[in-house]
Parts: structure tokens; C-alpha cells; sequence
């Protein structure tokens, strides 16, 4: 059940919404200070800002509507009225996406992959608080059952009343995704400042990746935590996997082939390149299928989520080394002599 | 110079705005912690406060003013107050218990999301006490008859019993003495009462808890005037027992979520089928003349018993048997009243975000017997029709089962109404409580309805089934078919060979939910069917079957 942090007189104020508001706060001002550092023009800043919030806000009813379209009036009453109903996190990605493209189209930034890059870790972060939200309210709660005492806490599983009154305890599936964003936020915020001691063949390719890594991370822990809420979306005429774990995939199956593209570039075609290429796909079978067995035997979810993660962590793993195979070391600065240091 | 200055404006800027960030998340952890220990406060005074509230929904209470105390609640909801009991001696008791209306507010609240608990220490009636006494006073009364009678003619019929008419006339004045003085019997309970904050206001929520309270545990939900007859009713039943029989009624209501819990004792299982002959036995008053299809002739599959449970309301065995070569699991369920026959959507909502496996749904609503429904989340197909509204509209291509008020299946077939307003004219004016959307129907009246070609349910296939068949009034077999490697079972039935092995046990009335891993049939609270991949689907709906007989 929603809690309630104060009263106005027009209503409730609850928890969730202010740390909605907040993780919103929070990665503007984190997207600000990476762009400024990393010499983003302002105005392309100030205005892919509040065009990611518009955006997010109706794609992300619009594919809520999409998948929930039972749950409202129609899609007139879905658009209108904003403070009942759900969003999606996908249309806030797409939201993102969007006005980015369009402040590019606009002609604010010539550098599209290094603004997204200062936009992912914000992303991260943004997520991370939000999703701390929900341990106010009752959907902090995936579909299993936690019956050992000693796990029946934060951040493994959350207590929820149940219709009858009772108490169970259920997998504290957004507060986990909370914990897995702020690490990836960290990691990403490293993968921004660190000084580079390998470059890529082309100047083009240098920019962009933390984007990338922040689409692969976060990806790849979707996919198995999207499958263990009860209440994900799914696309209407398929009822078996959910639309984020479907857009997690084709998302990882983009980044690795944008970085495979470029590895041939760099290295020229070798034999490990399709034996990777396979090997990964294993890896994402493996996780489909994993999906396959967790809906048919859920008594044995953790033995699946275990396999699931294992094979989309060999392929990060996989992807990453595909990355590292595009770089080369920097040629050292010429002395003011001319000899090499 | 100016690129410089600039430069260093942006680090600055960044560096403040780094800070911020670093700040607002510190801010949120603080938070979280001091939410998680702090609720929300409110203001207990006043007009429309929580207090003011409560305290003006009594006094309206008291005073008769039904429209004054429906101001209070949550908009949209009345306790229908304003029709009372039919029965001249319910509405005697009612007219009571209007009287005994008083609250003594408690100072301080809980907060439960965005629910205000206050607690109020509320008067109410001891039933039971006032049966006992009822009992004790039409004993005095006929035996003050039967002192001042001159014959014996005159209170007395030819068997020896007490004239159905004295007897009756006793139990007025009994009643009328008894309600003279309601002091004896006026006790107090605490009550947790729910309110809702809007537009600047505390309002009442009319729920269960409220409900019990003011009918002393008669009714739970509002417009309690059926309710509290039932109740009554019963209630002089018992006091006129050996004096005018009086034929008890158990019903549940509509709007009930949870049923009342079902006697553990009144569970049974065996492995030899001979022990359901005293069952059997027990259980004609409430088979009303109908055959059941289980006989103790029945043969079980092997190491396997036969369940049941009966109480005066519901009678329940289930029993799996070896039947073209699949395992069948059949549950024959007679009801006594329409209302026990429900349908449970998970989280008491339309297309709920949430799933749960149907024994974790059957557990939360106490049913006798359950059974996996249509999954409707699944699958935007076919009229869904929950507690008498329609929640969609799709009866292109699948058949609708419609349940109506007197526990009856209807099919409407996949084309026959389209559109929303025929479909609600057809609720209408045929009493539709819930409706089922997954088909075929299968059987309708003892014809073969069995289409050729079915959108959903692979119905040509080898597959586990489900299927819900009504065998008369109030009288219904649930029916799964599944393989087991146990019993070394590999079969299982297209929807043509399941039709075919339905008809031949004489089945009139059966309609196909969703198969494969959805089908699961529970009683007791055990899962019975060996379910596909051994272990339960979470699905968004059941159907179950419940007593009616009040858990206390």
C-alpha cells in the first residue's frame, strides 16, 4: 500500500512520487555537471532536459496504455489524466532517445554520443533513487515467495499484506534494481572520468561508449529482474516475455554488433570473432531460455535466475573484450624535442 | 582570455552541480530511513477531521438521518440503510439495533498507505445472548399459555406439539419483552474504522469492519437488509427448534471478497472409496433429489484417495480416475445457494497488474474448492463480466460462459453479441453475476456444441484440459486432464475426445477454461491435479466454491 509522506488540501503527497521527484532532480543535475564537464554547449543541455521529461512522461504512458489498455478509459483518458495510472520505464529510454535526436535535428550539439554520455550515468542514478520509491508502496514485490526467516528483509524481500489480511514476504525486486543501478551509476561514473590509456582506430569511436556500457549493464540485469516482478508489461499478443526483456535483448544484440563491426574494422576478420559471436548468442539462448524454464518450474527460480545471470554476465563479458579489441595504446606525446618520451 | 574564464565557469558550474547531485541523493537516503520510521501527521480536530467525522456519522446515525451519514463516507459509496429488514421480526430486531448506535472515539491514529485507522469503542447487541434469552422467554411464555388454557386443545395439536399459531404468538411477545430492554444484552467491541482524505476532508470508508459493527456480525457489506434476515431468521430457528420448524438459510454476499473459513473437521479423504456411503447419506437434504456422479462404486486411480468436505451448504468430493487412457480429476461440488458459486479475479481486480498461483487465491478467499479460470490477463479475448459489470467487451472470436443469479450457466458464442450495449442488455435481463471467456463450450444441455476449428487452446492437440460442467441446479463437476509419469500416464485429450469422454459420464453442461500449466484444481487448499511441469503457473483469476456457513 502506498504511504502517505503529507497531506495538502487538495490530498495525499505520497513517498513514491517524492522520490520520483527527487531521482528526476537528482539526474538533471548529475546530466548538468557531466556535460559541462566534458564541454557540452548549455543550451543543448537546458533543452534536451526538460524535452527527455516530456517525452519520457507520454511515451511512457503511451506504452503503458499500450500494454495495460484494460486499466484506463481509452487512450484519450490515458494521456490526459497523468495522476492515475502507470509509466513505463522503456518510454522513458525512448523519451530520452528521442529528445536527444531531436536537439541534434535542432542543431544544439554536434556531438550526440558524448551528450548521451553524460546523460547515462544520470540515468542510472535517476533510477537508482526513484526505484526508492517504491519501499513505500506495495508493488516493491516480485513474484516468489521468500520462506527463510533470515532472508525475509531489505534489500532481498519486501513484506506485503495480502488480500486475506496476511503477511508474506516477496522478492524485493525494485529494491534490488535500486542497489544494481547506483552500483552501475558508479561504474559508469568511473568509465566517464578515468583518463584513457587506449584509443580507438577512429576519433568517432571514442565517444558514445559509456552510453553503451550504461545500455549494456543496465540491460543485462533487466532481463533478469524485469522476470522476476509480477506485474511486467507485455506486448499484446505475446504473453511469455515481457516487452523490457525484449528490448533488453535487441538492445545487447545492438551493442555487441556495434562493437563487432568495429573490432573487424580495427583487426580484420579473425576466427575468434565468429566463435564469440556464437558463444554469445549461446549466452542469450541460454537466457531465453532460462525465461522458458523459470515460467514452467518456478519452485525453481533461484537455480534459473542463477543460470540466467551467469551466461548474460560471460555476455557482457564478451562484449566488453569485443570493445577492448577496438582499442590500441596512445602514441606517446613528442617531446618538446622532437624524440618520443 | 574570455575562453579561459569561461572554461573555468563551466568547472565551476559542474562542480556545484556535481555537489547538488551528490547532495539530493544524500537527501533521498535520509529520507528513506526517516519514512520508513515516521508516518505522516495529521490534524485531529476540527471540522473534517478524522474525530469530527466519526462523531457526525454517528450522530446522523442515531438520529435516523441515512443521507446525513452516507455525507460522511467516501463519495460514491451509502450504506443503504434506508430499506430495512422484510420479515416483521428481523425488522423488530433491526429497529433495535438502530437504537443501540453509540461511539466513544479514541484519541491518536495509524496511517496505512493512505488509509487513516481510528479506533472508536462502538456498542453493539450479543446476538447469541438475545437468542438464549429468546429461547428462555417463549418457553415462559408457552408455558403461561399452557397454564391458563382451559383445554388442552388450545395450545396443544393432535401430536402432542405446541398449535403452529400459539407457538407463533408466543414468539412475538417473547420478541416484543426482549426488545423492551436491550440493556442486558448492550455490550461494546472496539472498531477499527478506515478513512480517506479528499478535497481537504476526512471521509469514512464503508467496509466490512463498519458493516459488523453495525448489524452486531450480521452483514458485511452495505444495504444489509437480506443479510440480516438471513440472520435473524436463523437465529429464531434455533430458539424455535422442536416448536415451528424453521428452515435455516445461508447465503453469502455479493459484494463478500472472503468467504467464511470452512470447518477443518468437515474435511475427509480415503483411499476405499465405501467411506463416502455415510457422506453420501449426509449430504441428501442438500442434494435436493439429484444423483451425484461419484458412487461408491467409483473406481479411484490407483494410490489415489477421495476427498470431500460437507457442511448444511456445500458438499465437495473430488477424486481422480483412469478415463481414456489420461488421469482425470473431477471435483463434484452441490451448493445450497447460488452465492457460494464465485468467481475470485487476483487482487479482487479487473486485469490486476499482480498474478498469483490459484492455491495462493483459493487460500485468500476460504474456498471449499477451486479451479485455475481463464487466465484473462493472458488474452484479450471474449465478454468478461465481474460482479455484474462488463470489463470487456470481445465476443468476436471465442465463446463466453455467463453465470447468472441462480448459479446457472449460459453460453454466448463466439459472434452472437459484439457489441457493448448488447452485451450489457444481455447482463441485464438475465441476472449475469461473472462471466468465464475461454471456450469452447463444449456441451450445452446435452447437445454437442463443439466448434471444428478454436482461436485459443490448441484444441486438436494432446494437452492438459480444464473444463467447468454443471450437472443440475447448483450441482457442477470441475474437471482437469492431465499426464503423470507417476501412474505412468503419457496421454492427455484434444478438446473433441475430452467433449466425447464428458458426454459419455452424462454430463449436460461443460465449458473449456485455460489448459497447459494454468489447469489446477484445489481443495482443502491442496493442489489435487498433477499440474503440467509439477508446479503451479501464476495466473490473474479462479473460480471457487464456498460455504456459506458463518466461520464463527
Amino acid at each position: 500500500m502506498d504511504q502517505v509522506g503529507f497531506l495538502t488540501d487538495s490530498g495525499y503527497v505520497y513517498w513514491h512520487s517524492v522520490f520520483l521527484g527527487l531521482g528526476i532532480l537528482a539526474a538533471a543535475a548529475l546530466a548538468l555537471a557531466l556535460g559541462l564537464a566534458k564541454g557540452q554547449r548549455v543550451r543543448a543541455l537546458l533543452a534536451v532536459l526538460p524535452l527527455s521529461l516530456v517525452a519520457s512522461l507520454c511515451l511512457g504512458r503511451l506504452i503503458h496504455w499500450y500494454c495495460r489498455f484494460e486499466s484506463y478509459a481509452g487512450l484519450a483518458a490515458a494521456m490526459t489524466d497523468l495522476g492515475s495510472g502507470g509509466f513505463s520505464l522503456i518510454g522513458a529510454f525512448l523519451g530520452v532517445a528521442l529528445a536527444c535526436l531531436l536537439v541534434r535535428g535542432l542543431g544544439l550539439t554536434r556531438d550526440l554520443p558524448g551528450l548521451l554520455d553524460a546523460l547515462a550515468p544520470a540515468g542510472a542514478l535517476g533510477i537508482a533513487l526513484g526505484r526508492l520509491g517504491e519501499l513505500f508502496t506495495g508493488a516493491d514485490r516480485g513474484k516468489f515467495l521468500i520462506t527463510d526467516p533470515a532472508l525475509q528483509r531489505l534489500p532481498w524481500a519486501a513484506s506485503v499484506t495480502n488480500a486475506a489480511g496476511g503477511t508474506e514476504w516477496r522478492l524485493a525486486t525494485f529494491c534490488l534494481q535500486s542497489i544494481f543501478s547506483a552500483g552501475l551509476c558508479l561504474l559508469l561514473l568511473l568509465a566517464f572520468f578515468l583518463p584513457r590509456k587506449r584509443r580507438p582506430l577512429r576519433e568517432s569511436w571514442a565517444r558514445g561508449n559509456v552510453a553503451a556500457l550504461f545500455l549494456l549493464g543496465y540491460c543485462a540485469g533487466q532481463i533478469v529482474l524485469d522476470s522476476t516482478r509480477y506485474d511486467a508489461l507485455f506486448l499484446r499478443s505475446n504473453g511469455f516475455v515481457s516487452l523490457e526483456q525484449i528490448l533488453c535483448a535487441l538492445t545487447l544484440g545492438a551493442v555487441l554488433a556495434l562493437y563487432a563491426v568495429r573490432s573487424v574494422k580495427t583487426l580484420g576478420l579473425r576466427p575468434l570473432h565468429p566463435l564469440s559471436w556464437l558463444l554469445a548468442l549461446a549466452c542469450l539462448g541460454g537466457a531465453g531460455y532460462m525465461e522458458y524454464y523459470v515460467q514452467r518450474h518456478g519452485d525453481r527460480w533461484l537455480t534459473a535466475y542463477g543460470v540466467m545471470s551467469a551466461c548474460l554476465l560471460v555476455y557482457v563479458l564478451l562484449t566488453w573484450i569485443t570493445y577492448r579489441s577496438t582499442l590500441r595504446p596512445v602514441p606517446a606525446e613528442p617531446a618538446p624535442d622532437g624524440s618520443m618520451a | 582570455m574570455r575562453t579561459v574564464e569561461r572554461n573555468t565557469l563551466r568547472r565551476v558550474l559542474a562542480g556545484l552541480l556535481g555537489l547538488a547531485a551528490l547532495a539530493i541523493t544524500g537527501l533521498s537516503l535520509w529520507l528513506c530511513s526517516y519514512a520508513a520510521a515516521h508516518q505522516a501527521k495529521v490534524a485531529d480536530s476540527g471540522p473534517g477531521s478524522p474525530t469530527e467525522t466519526v462523531q457526525r456519522f454517528f450522530s446522523a446515525l442515531q438520529a435516523g438521518d441515512w443521507a446525513g451519514a452516507d455525507a460522511c463516507l467516501e463519495p460514491g459509496s451509502s450504506l443503504g440503510l434506508a430499506q430495512g429488514p422484510a420479515d416483521p421480526v428481523s425488522a423488530a430486531f433491526w429497529a433495535a439495533q438502530c437504537r443501540s448506535w453509540r461511539c466513544q472515539v479514541e484519541p491518536g491514529y495509524t496511517l496505512e498507505g493512505p488509509r487513516l485507522q481510528k479506533t472508536l469503542r462502538v456498542a453493539t447487541l450479543d446476538m447469541p445472548a438475545m437468542g438464549e434469552d429468546l429461547a428462555r422467554l417463549v418457553q415462559d411464555t408457552l408455558a403461561r399459555y399452557t397454564q391458563a388454557a382451559r383445554l388442552a386443545s388450545e395450545v396443544y395439536d393432535e401430536t402432542g406439539a405446541y398449535r403452529r399459531e400459539v407457538a407463533q404468538r408466543a414468539l412475538d411477545q417473547a420478541v416484543a419483552a426482549l426488545l423492551d430492554d436491550l440493556a442486558p444484552f448492550t455490550g461494546s467491541q472496539d472498531l477499527t474504522l478506515s478513512l480517506l482524505y479528499e478535497d481537504g476532508a476526512w471521509r469514512i470508508c464503508a467496509d466490512a469492519a463498519l458493516m459488523r459493527a453495525l448489524t452486531s456480525g450480521a452483514a458485511e457489506s452495505a444495504a444489509p437488509a437480506a443479510r440480516y434476515d438471513m440472520y435473524v431468521n436463523n437465529l429464531i430457528s434455533g430458539v424455535m427448534d422442536g416448536l415451528i420448524p424453521i428452515k435455516k438459510v445461508y447465503f453469502l454476499e455479493e459484494r463478500t471478497v472472503i468467504a467464511p473459513e470452512p470447518a477443518a473437521d468437515r474435511f475427509g479423504e480415503s483411499a476405499d472409496p465405501a467411506d463416502t456411503r455415510p457422506i453420501l447419506d449426509a449430504a441428501v437434504p442438500l442434494l435436493d433429489g439429484q444423483s451425484t456422479l461419484w458412487t461408491p462404486e467409483t473406481p479411484l486411480a490407483p494410490g489415489t484417495p477421495v476427498r470431500w468436505y460437507l457442511d448444511d451448504t456445500i458438499l465437495s468430493l473430488t477424486w481422480q480416475q483412469v478415463l481414456h487412457d489420461t488421469l482425470f480429476t473431477f471435483s463434484e461440488i452441490k451448493i445450497a445457494h447460488p452465492s457460494q458459486f464465485r468467481r475470485y479475479l487476483a487482487d479482487d481486480t479487473f486485469s490486476a497488474a499482480r498474478q498469483y498461483l490459484p492455491s495462493e487465491m483459493a487460500a485468500t478467499v476460504n474456498a471449499v474448492t477451486a479451479l485455475s479460470g481463464d487466465f484473462h490477463k493472458f488474452r484479450n479475448m471474449g465478454h468478461i463480466v465481474y460482479r455484474r459489470e462488463l470489463c470487456r467487451c470481445a465476443g468476436k472470436e471465442v465463446d463466453t460462459c455467463m453465470v447468472d443469479g441462480k448459479g446457472d450457466l449460459h453460453f454466448v458464442y463466439r459472434g452472437q453479441l459484439t457489441e457493448a450495449e448488447d452485451v450489457r442488455r444481455y447482463i441485464e435481463e438475465n441476472d449475469i453475476l461473472f462471466s468465464l471467456a475461454f471456450g469452447p463450450a463444449l456441451l450445452d444441455r446435452g447437445e454437442r456444441v463443439v466448434p471444428d476449428a478454436y482461436p485459443i487452446g490448441e484444441i486438436h492437440d494432446d494437452y492438459a484440459r480444464c473444463a467447468l460442467c454443471q450437472l443440475g441446479p447448483l450441482h457442477y463437476l470441475l474437471v482437469t486432464v492431465n499426464n503423470t509419469k507417476e501412474l505412468g500416464i503419457y496421454t492427455r485429450l484434444s478438446i473433441p475426445e475430452l467433449t466425447d469422454a464428458l458426454a459419455e459420464l452424462g454430463v449436460p453442461t461443460a465449458y473449456t477454461l485455460d489448459g497447459g500449466q494454468t489447469a489446477a484444481l484445489i481443495t482443502g487448499g491442496r493442489l489435487v491435479n498433477p499440474v503440467q511441469f509439477g508446479h503451479e503457473r501464476a495466473i490473474s483469476d479462479i473460480i471457487y466454491f464456498a460455504t456459506a456457513i458463518p466461520s464463527d
